[in-house]
């Protein structure tokens, strides 16, 4: 049994440190982005320049407002408001997430970007 | 353990779980997508501790399935499906190679379900989701810990009862 607890714990900290490395790697690729692209659903809704302040909404489920190169949403009509509670972003790569909308709102660079998959 | 004695396991897990994951329902969020305490997979632990993966995968399925009916929408359910089927795969492997106690297994089985949803998420969002991924990995092994250690004491109590 005890021998077992110290795989677990092995176990713990093998996945902590990929998730840390995970971490860093995204946060060493953030950088100013400079699009903010609106998906629905898995396609692209729409795209809007981060630097203009702009309300978007997006198919009446919730809106998206850029101001000062900071992005965040309000309004949403999910249950829970989570996307709401997520606060705003501002670098590339940076996402906010609404499960029950099916809305992504993610910031890219217009220089070609480099994620953790590519 | 007989097949009477398997189904009726089964049932009280598979109303256990449904009941854990109403009681969560009611806890306050952290305030990330995805990010859950998962109090379900306590029964679903037992259930594959005391019986086997079949069970433990009958319970999670009937608890995903009710949940989906009574207070889901169908696109959550689709996320459950995902969380609850890689979790389980994960954790039915590291009870079979036998290194980990159930602690482990359920650690393993929290990164599994929400890896499971970010994948759900790809398919149905796009890429924009894996930029949850890390955090989601960490959120999952810290509450499979914690649930991991209720159920070694539950499985160990309930093994005990068993025997009497």
């Amino acid at each position: 049994m005890k021998h077992k607890l110290k795989s677990d714990l092995l176990l713990f900290i093998a996945i902590a440190l990929v998730a840390g490395l995970l971490l860093t790697l995204t946060a060493a690729l953030k950088s100013d982005g400079s699009t903010v692209v609106i998906t629905l659903n898995g396609t692209t809704y729409t795209e809007a320049d981060l630097s203009k302040n702009v309300e978007i909404s997006v198919d009446g489920l919730l809106t998206v407002i850029i101001e000062d190169g900071e992005v965040w949403v309000v309004d949403s009509t999910c249950p829970d408001g989570l996307c709401e509670k997520s606060g705003s972003i501002s670098k590339s790569g940076e996402s906010i997430v609404c499960l029950p909308c099916g809305v992504v709102v993610k910031i890219t660079a217009d220089e070609p970007e480099y994620d953790f998959i590519n | 353990m007989s097949k009477t004695k398997k189904i009726a396991l089964c049932g009280v897990l598979a109303g256990l779980a449904f009941g854990l994951s109403y009681l969560e329902m009611l806890l306050p969020t952290p305030g990330i997508v995805g990010a859950k305490l998962g109090l379900a997979n306590l029964a679903v632990l037992v259930a594959l501790y005391l019986s086997s993966w079949r069970e433990a995968a009958a319970v999670s399925g009937v608890r995903i399935v009710l949940s989906w009916l009574m207070f889901g929408s169908f696109t959550g359910m689709i996320y459950s499906l995902a969380g609850g089927i890689l979790s389980l795969l994960v954790m039915a492997l590291l009870k079979k190679i036998d290194r980990f106690s159930p602690v482990g297994v359920s650690v393993a089985g929290g990164v599994g379900h929400n890896i499971g949803q970010i994948l759900a998420a790809l398919v149905l969002l796009g890429t924009g989701v894996l930029g949850y991924l890390p955090v989601l990995i960490i959120l999952g092994a810290v509450s499979g810990a914690i649930i991991g250690v209720v159920a070694l004491v539950l499985i160990n109590a309930l093994r005990k009862v068993r025997k009497s």
